[in-house]
C-alpha cells in the first residue's frame, strides 16, 4: 500500500513538472509569435471586416483567409501571407466553392466581381410569395464585402431534396440579376448543377417523368427552365419560342397537335407563379427538372 | 399521447411486487406477510389465473402507507420489493379528442405525411372553455384575469427590471412564426414583417404567431410580455397550416443574419437533427451572435423527444413546467441521441420555464391562453430580450453572445426537487438571479452542469442509480463547454483530475472533448473507470476536472483570453457485483430515425410513424433500466461490436429492438461466449415483414423523395444469422393480441414469431391476429367466427455452458408506446439466463419441446434488396473497431479476438467463474487473452463524436501557408504529448509487471 501510494505521487509530480515545461515552451513560442504580429499591425490603415462563422478559417476584407489564431487583434485582420482573393475548392465557371470562406475571398476579386455592379444593386424585401426565392438584401451594399458575405452563405438554391445540398460547391458568389449575355449560360449552368433536365413524354407530367427515373421534380428549378435559351437547348423548337399561360410549360408541341397550336414550336410562361410539376397537357412533352 | 383530463380520478394505491427468496405456494406467502407485518396500510392482491397452481416467488400487493414499503424490505424471505409499473391508455373520452385534435405533429395517422418539414405538436389550449364562460361575467372576468394577469411576469419579477428602466429597449428580436399583424394594438414596436412562405400575406392568420409575440412584447394589461419595448421583426416562415420547409428556413436565416438580430426565438421544432443544411443554418445564426432560443418539444413525457434546433449546445433549449413548479407532462425529455452509440447524451432542455396556461395575445385583441413548450420558449426569449438591454448598447455585442447568455441562464437557474437533469436541465429560469450575474459579467469559459453528484438524487439520474465499480464498462457524462471569451476557443490541453483525497486514485479517467470550441460551445466527455486494485473498494471518491480554454484576443487586446474551467465530481463506488448480476445492453446494433427511415416498432400507433427516440437504456428504455436497478442488477452499456466486451464477467447480453446487421467475428464470438464462457443470452425482436414495409412508404414533400422503410421495427434476417448457431430464427408474422403468463395480462404489440427452436427447449405459444397480410397501417376487423392460430413467441433453452431466452416484441419494455409491461417475465427471464433458477410455470412439461421447431431456409425472413442499407448501417460496409464506449485498454482495437487465446489471466478481486461449473465445463480452454495496444486509430475516430465526422469529413484542410503562424506550437505540444504518452506506456508496463507478482502471491 505505501509503495503503490509513493509511486502515485511521484507520477504525479512528475506529470505535473513536464506540463509545466510544456506550458512554458508553448508561451515562448507564443510570445515570439505575438511579436510578429505587432510588427504587422503597424502597416494596417484600417481595421478589417472578417466573416466569423467558420469553425477552423475566417476571411478579411482585404482579401484573405487565415484561422482565428492568427488574426491580428488590433487591426482584426489576417496576416497578408499566402495568395490573395484566394480561390482554393472554388469552381469559378459556376463561380461556387466548396468552403465558405474561400468563397467570400474569392468573390472580392476585382477581376471577378465590379465593385459598381454590386454597389448598384437592390433588391426589394420579400412582401409577396412570388418573390421568396430571390436573394434578399436590405436595400444598397454598403460594400463589396458586405455583398460577398452575405452571398456566398447556403441559401434555398443551395439545397436540393430540402435536407441535403446539391453539392459540395454550395457557397456561390455570382451575381444573379443584370448580368452579361456572356455570362449567362455559366451561371444557367450554375443554378442547374445537381439537376437533371429530362424531356418527358407527350401528356405527361413532370413528376410522373421524374418518378419513372426514380427521382422528383424539383418545383423550384422550373423557373430556370422557363427560358427560351434553355428550352432551345433541349428540344428542336421547330416552329418557334412563344410565349404561352399553362402549367405545362416550358414544353413543346408534339408534331401531330391540332394546327391552331402551332405544332413544333416550345412555350413558355410569361406567369411564373403557375410554373408547377403538377401540369400537364395531351398535345405537349414536358422539360422536367429532376433530382 | 393522449392529454390527462383536467381532474383525473384520484387514482388507486400503487400495486408493488414483492419478491421472495424461496418458491412457496402463493397462499403460503402471504400467510407469512400477515404474520410479519401490521394489517393496515397493504392488501394482498389475489391473482387468479392458471398460474396459481404452481408455487411462486413473488407476490402482488396493493400499498397506501409508503412505511410499509420499508418494513417488507426487511424481511428475512424477502428478495424486494419494486413497484408495479403497468401503463394503459385511457379511453378518448370526446373533451380529449378535441384537444388531441390541436396537437398536429407531422403524421395525423399512420398513413399519409403532413407536407413540409417534419414538426412535432404545438401548443395547445387547454382553459379555452373556462375562457368562455369567464366572458359572461364581468365580475368574474377581472378577478380571474387578474390573478393571470401576474402569473407569468410578476412570477418572474420583471416588474423589477422595468422599475430600473430596462424595457428591451433597442434590442431586436426576430419572431419565426406564422406572421403578425402591423397595427395589432399590443405593440409598440412592430419594425419590421417579411414572408418566406408561399402564401401570399404577411398576416397572422393562425394566431400562433401573434401569441409568442405577445408573451415577449405584449403591453396589454391582462396579457403583459416581459419586454414590452423590444423591435419585433416578425418572420413569417409558417403557413396558417403551420407548414414550413428547410429552403424557406435558409433564407430566413440569412437575412436575419444581413440585419443584425439580437434575439431569435423558434417555438417549433421536430426530430431532424441530420438536416445538414438546416443545422450548419443553425450554426450559422449562433456564430454571427444571434442568440437563439427554441422549444424542446411538445412530445412529453417520453424520453429520448428532444427536438432538433433545441436539442443543439449553441442553442437555448426550453422545457416547460407548470405553476407548481412539476415538470409538464407534455415536455421533451431524455438526452440528445446525436452523439450515441459511442459518446453519451448531453443534458437538454438548458432550463425550464413555465409553459402550462401562458396568456398571450389573439390575432387581432384580446388575450388567450396556451400551453406547450412553444409557449415556454417566448418566455424565456422575453427574459433574453429584457437581460439583454441591461447593458449597455455600446458594450452589447462585445460581451453577450449565446455562450454568455446560456451561462447566465443555467447558473442563475433555480434547481427543481423532483425532477432529473435530462428533464430540467438546469432547473427554472430565475430572471433576477440572471440578471445579477450578467451585471458584472466578464467573458468567460465554464462547463454546463459543472458538477456530477452521485450523491445527489433524483438530479443526477441515472449516474445516482448505479454506482461504479471495477471491470465495468467505462460510465461516460457528456457536459458542455460554453465559451463566452469567443465564438471560437482552443482547449490548450489535456483536461486534469484532480483527486480530492488517496481514493481518488482509484480512477482511471479519460476525456474526450472539442479541440476547436466553435460556435461558442464544445463538448467535454469523461469516460470514468474504476482500477482493478480498487475491486474492494467501497466508498465516495471525490475530486474535480480542470480544463483550460483559450480565445483569440478580441480587438485591442494583446494575448489570448484564458480561462479555467472546473466540473466537480463526487461518485460512488461499489464492490465489483457478482457475474450474475451483470448484465450488458447492445446499444451499437439499434439504429434509429434520422437518418433512416426505421419505423416505429408497434404499428398500432398512428400518430408517430418513426423510430426517433434513440431506443437507449436512459432513453425510452429508462423504466426498464429503473426497474433492473430495483432488483438488483447492475446494466452496462456496449455501443460497440460484440467483440469489445469480455463474455466471462457478464450474466447476461440483452439484445432488444435491434435493426442493424452482424460483423462476421461478432457472430463467431458469440456462439462461443455463450457455448464455452456460458454467457446468458436474452433477445427481444420485433416485427419483420417485407410487404408490410413496401406499403408503408409515403412521398414526403420537403425532402421530394420516396421514403421507404430500410427495415422492419428490428432486422429480424440479421438477428437470424446471430441465433443460426443456436438453431432458433425468428419469422415474419406481424401478431398483435392479448395474452395471459405468469398470472399477469400482456399485450403482444406487432411481434413476431419464432419459427426455429432446438429439441428439448420450452416454447410458449398462444393465439394471435397475424396483420401482415392485411395491411400494416390499418386493422382488418375480423369476422367473430374466425381462428386465431397458436403461435410461438417465448423460447427459453439452455446450450452449451450458457442458456438463452428468446420473445418476438418489444414494446413491453419501451416506454414510448408501451400498453403493458412484461418486466416481470424479463425478470424470470434474467434468472434462468444469470443463474439458471426456473420458473416452473415457464419450465413445466407441457412446454418443453420435445422435436425442434424448423422452418426451411426460403421460408425465413429475406433481407430487402432494393435498399442501400450500408447507408444506416455501423456495420455494412464499415470497420469492426471498438470505440470510445469501450474499456479504456481496448479503444481502437478488434476488441477480445478469438484467434489469440493465452493463459489464463484471473485479476485480482474479479469474480471467479462459478466453480461448480468449471469443473466440469471447458472454459478454461477458451480463455481470452486481450491483445496488445499496437495500433491506435486516428484523432477523428476517437474524439467519439460521430456526428462531426460525418459533417466535416470532407472538410478541406487549410493550407499550409495560411497554416504557419500556428504550426510550429502545435508542433511543440504535439511532440510533447508523444513523450507524456512513451512515459505513461513504461507506467504501464511497470504496473503491468507489478499486477503480475501480485497474481503469482494470490496463487500461493
Amino acid at each position: 500500500m505505501e509503495v503503490s501510494a509513493s509511486a502515485s505521487r511521484r507520477r504525479n509530480n512528475s506529470i505535473c513538472i513536464k506540463i509545466s515545461l510544456l506550458i512554458l515552451v508553448i508561451f515562448h513560442f507564443s510570445s515570439t509569435i505575438t511579436a510578429i504580429r505587432k510588427d504587422v499591425g503597424f502597416q494596417i490603415i484600417h481595421p478589417c471586416k472578417t466573416t466569423v462563422q467558420g469553425r477552423y478559417l475566417l476571411s478579411d476584407d482585404n482579401g484573405y483567409v487565415c484561422n482565428a489564431a492568427s488574426v491580428n487583434s488590433r487591426s482584426r485582420c489576417c496576416p497578408q501571407r499566402g495568395e490573395k482573393f484566394s480561390c482554393h475548392g472554388c469552381n469559378l465557371l459556376s463561380q461556387c466553392c466548396n468552403s465558405y470562406e474561400y468563397c467570400v475571398s474569392c468573390c472580392l476579386n476585382p477581376a471577378l466581381i465590379s465593385k459598381e455592379q454590386v454597389l448598384k444593386m437592390k433588391v426589394a424585401k420579400p412582401t409577396t410569395a412570388n418573390t421568396h426565392h430571390l436573394i434578399f438584401w436590405p436595400g444598397t451594399y454598403s460594400s463589396v464585402f458586405d455583398y460577398c458575405a452575405g452571398r456566398c452563405r447556403h441559401s434555398s438554391e443551395s439545397v436540393v431534396h430540402e435536407n441535403a445540398y446539391i453539392s459540395d460547391f454550395h457557397h456561390c458568389f455570382s451575381l444573379s440579376s443584370n448580368s452579361s449575355a456572356g455570362k449567362n449560360s455559366t451561371l444557367t449552368e450554375a443554378r442547374l448543377s445537381g439537376i437533371n433536365v429530362v424531356v418527358g413524354r407527350q401528356g405527361e407530367s413532370c413528376n410522373s417523368v421524374c418518378k419513372s427515373r426514380g427521382q422528383s421534380c424539383v418545383p423550384n428549378k422550373l423557373v430556370v427552365l422557363n427560358s427560351c435559351d434553355i428550352i432551345q437547348k433541349y428540344m428542336s423548337c421547330k416552329g418557334s419560342c412563344l410565349a404561352s399561360v399553362g402549367a405545362d410549360q416550358p414544353a413543346e408541341v408534339v408534331y401531330d397537335a391540332p394546327v391552331h397550336l402551332n405544332p413544333g414550336s416550345c412555350l413558355y410562361t410569361e406567369t411564373q407563379s403557375i410554373l408547377s410539376c403538377d401540369g400537364l397537357h395531351q398535345h405537349t412533352r414536358r422539360l422536367c427538372p429532376c433530382a | 399521447q393522449t392529454l390527462t383530463p383536467n381532474s383525473p380520478p384520484p387514482p388507486p394505491p400503487p400495486n408493488y411486487i414483492v419478491a421472495f427468496r424461496h418458491y412457496a405456494a402463493a397462499d403460503s406467502h402471504r400467510a407469512y406477510l400477515e404474520s410479519a407485518l401490521r394489517p393496515e396500510g397493504w392488501r394482498w392482491i389475489p391473482r387468479r389465473n392458471p398460474a396459481a397452481q404452481f408455487p411462486t416467488d413473488f407476490g402482488l400487493v396493493a400499498i397506501e402507507d409508503l412505511g410499509v414499503v420499508d418494513e417488507i424490505q426487511k424481511l428475512g424471505s424477502v428478495k424486494y420489493v419494486s413497484l408495479d409499473m403497468s401503463y394503459k391508455r385511457g379511453l378518448m373520452t370526446k373533451k380529449d379528442q378535441r384537444r388531441n385534435d390541436n396537437k398536429v405533429g407531422a403524421f395525423e395517422d399512420g398513413k399519409k405525411k403532413r407536407p413540409g418539414k417534419i414538426f412535432t405538436a404545438m401548443s395547445f389550449s387547454e382553459a379555452e372553455e373556462e375562457d368562455a364562460s369567464n366572458r359572461s361575467s364581468s365580475v368574474k372576468w377581472g378577478r380571474e384575469l387578474l390573478m393571470q394577469r401576474s402569473q407569468v411576469t410578476s412570477m418572474f419579477g420583471a416588474g423589477d427590471l422595468w422599475a430600473k428602466g430596462y424595457t428591451g429597449a433597442k434590442v431586436k428580436m426576430a419572431i419565426f412564426d406564422t406572421g403578425i399583424r402591423a397595427d395589432h394594438p399590443h405593440f409598440r414596436n412592430i419594425k419590421e414583417r417579411t414572408n418566406w412562405t408561399n402564401e401570399d400575406t404577411l398576416n397572422d392568420n393562425l394566431g400562433h404567431g401573434t401569441f409568442v409575440a405577445g408573451v415577449i412584447a405584449g403591453v396589454d394589461a391582462e396579457c403583459l410580455g416581459f419586454a414590452p419595448d423590444t423591435e419585433i421583426y416578425a418572420f413569417r416562415v409558417f403557413t396558417d397550416a403551420q407548414v414550413s420547409y428547410t429552403s424557406w428556413f435558409l433564407d430566413a436565416f440569412n437575412y436575419a443574419i444581413a440585419t443584425n438580430m439580437d434575439v431569435l426565438n423558434l417555438s417549433i421544432g421536430g426530430p431532424d437533427y441530420l438536416d445538414l443544411p438546416f443545422v450548419e443554418k443553425i450554426w450559422e445564426i449562433t456564430a454571427n451572435n444571434i442568440i437563439m432560443v427554441s422549444a424542446i418539444g411538445n412530445d412529453g413525457p417520453l424520453y429520448g423527444t428532444l427536438n432538433n434546433p433545441a436539442d443543439q449546445s449553441d442553442v437555448i433549449g426550453v422545457g416547460g413546467i407548470d405553476y407548481s413548479d412539476h415538470i409538464a407532462s407534455f415536455s421533451s425529455r431524455g438526452m440528445s441521441t446525436w452523439e450515441l452509440p459511442h459518446g453519451y447524451g448531453r443534458v437538454k432542455p438548458d432550463i425550464v420555464a413555465y409553459g402550462r396556461d401562458i396568456m398571450g395575445s389573439k390575432i387581432s385583441a384580446g388575450c388567450k391562453s396556451l400551453s406547450g413548450t412553444s409557449v415556454a420558449s417566448p418566455v424565456v426569449a422575453g427574459v433574453v430580450c429584457l437581460l439583454v438591454s441591461v447593458i449597455p448598447e455600446p458594450d452589447r455585442k462585445n460581451i453577450l453572445n449565446p455562450a454568455s447568455m446560456k451561462q447566465a441562464l443555467v447558473e442563475g437557474a433555480a434547481k427543481l426537487s423532483g425532477p432529473n437533469m435530462y428533464e430540467q436541465g438546469a432547473g427554472r429560469v430565475d430572471l433576477l438571479e440572471s440578471y445579477e450575474i450578467l451585471k458584472s459579467y466578464k467573458p468567460r469559459a465554464s462547463i454546463f452542469p459543472s458538477f456530477l453528484d452521485y450523491t445527489d438524487c433524483p438530479y443526477s439520474w441515472p449516474f445516482c442509480r448505479q454506482p461504479l465499480y471495477a471491470g465495468a464498462m467505462p460510465v461516460i457524462f457528456n457536459a458542455t463547454i460554453l465559451n463566452g471569451m469567443g465564438v471560437v476557443g482552443y482547449v490548450d490541453s489535456t483536461p486534469t483530475w484532480h483527486p480530492s483525497d488517496e481514493e481518488g486514485n482509484l480512477l482511471n479517467i479519460h476525456f474526450t472533448y472539442s479541440e476547436i470550441i466553435w460556435p461558442w460551445t464544445g463538448y467535454l466527455a469523461i469516460h470514468m473507470q474504476i482500477k482493478e486494485e480498487g475491486a474492494q473498494f467501497s466508498g465516495k471518491i471525490e475530486g474535480n476536472v480542470t480544463l483550460r480554454v483559450s480565445s483569440p484576443p478580441a480587438q485591442g487586446e494583446k494575448g489570448p483570453r484564458i480561462s479555467i474551467c472546473v466540473l466537480q465530481l463526487k461518485l460512488n463506488v461499489v464492490p465489483t457485483p457478482p457475474r450474475s448480476k451483470r448484465i450488458l445492453w447492445d446499444q451499437f446494433h439499434n439504429i434509429k430515425y434520422p437518418p433512416g427511415y426505421i419505423p416505429r416498432d408497434s404499428l398500432d400507433v398512428r400518430n408517430d410513424i418513426l423510430d426517433w427516440h434513440g431506443d437507449h437504456l436512459h432513453t425510452n428504455f429508462h423504466i426498464m433500466f429503473n426497474m433492473l436497478r430495483d432488483a438488483g442488477y447492475y446494466v452496462e452499456s456496449l455501443g460497440s461490436p460484440l467483440t469489445c466486451f469480455d463474455a466471462r464477467l457478464y450474466g447476461t447480453l440483452l439484445l432488444v429492438d435491434l435493426e442493424d446487421e452482424y460483423f462476421a467475428e461478432e457472430i463467431e464470438k458469440l456462439r462461443d461466449d455463450v457455448v464455452n464462457t456460458g454467457l446468458g443470452l436474452a433477445v427481444f425482436s420485433e416485427w419483420y415483414n417485407v410487404d408490410t414495409m413496401v406499403k408503408m412508404r409515403f412521398f414526403d414533400d420537403n425532402t421530394r423523395s420516396w421514403w421507404t422503410p430500410v427495415t422492419g421495427g428490428a432486422n429480424v434476417p440479421a438477428l437470424n444469422d446471430l441465433l443460426a448457431p443456436f438453431g432458433i430464427a425468428f419469422g415474419d408474422k406481424i401478431l398483435n393480441g392479448d395474452f395471459s403468463l405468469l398470472g399477469e395480462q400482456n399485450r403482444y404489440a406487432s411481434g413476431t414469431d419464432i419459427v426455429r427452436f432446438p429439441r428439448g427447449g420450452y416454447v410458449h405459444s398462444f393465439p394471435f391476429l397475424d396483420s401482415s397480410e392485411s395491411g400494416a397501417t390499418q386493422n382488418v376487423l375480423q369476422t367473430s367466427g374466425s381462428t386465431k392460430a397458436d403461435s410461438p413467441i417465448l423460447g427459453l433453452t439452455v446450450m452449451g455452458e450458457g442458456r438463452i431466452a428468446v420473445y418476438g416484441d418489444s414494446n413491453c419494455l419501451d416506454s414510448s408506446h408501451m400498453v403493458t409491461n412484461c418486466f416481470t417475465l424479463l425478470r424470470k427471464i434474467l434468472d434462468f439466463t444469470n443463474e439458471d433458477v426456473r420458473d416452473p410455470e415457464l419450465f413445466s412439461d407441457s412446454n418443453k419441446q420435445d422435436s425442434p421447431l424448423y422452418e426451411a431456409d426460403n421460408q425465413l425472413p429475406s433481407r430487402r434488396t432494393d435498399v442501400n442499407f450500408s447507408a444506416y448501417s455501423a456495420i455494412v460496409g464499415k470497420e469492426l473497431i471498438c470505440r470510445t464506449d469501450t474499456r479504456l485498454e481496448i479503444w481502437g482495437t478488434k476488441g477480445y479476438s478469438l484467434q489469440v487465446r493465452g493463459r489464463n489471466r484471473r485479476l485480482p478481486g474479479y469474480p471467479v467463474i462459478d466453480l461448480g461449473r468449471g469443473l466440469n465445463s471447458t472454459s478454461d480452454a477458451s480463455n481470452i487473452w486481450r491483445p496488445r495496444l499496437t495500433v491506435r486509430s486516428n484523432k477523428d475516430d476517437s474524439l467519439g463524436n460521430r456526428y462531426l465526422g460525418l459533417f466535416y469529413g470532407d472538410e478541406p484542410d487549410a493550407p499550409m501557408l495560411v497554416g504557419g503562424h500556428w504550426l510550429v506550437p502545435v508542433v511543440v505540444a504535439v511532440t510533447g504529448i508523444l513523450l507524456l504518452s512513451f512515459w505513461r506506456i513504461r507506467q504501464k508496463r511497470r504496473r503491468r509487471r507489478k499486477g503480475s507478482s501480485s497474481g503469482r502471491l494470490a496463487n500461493i
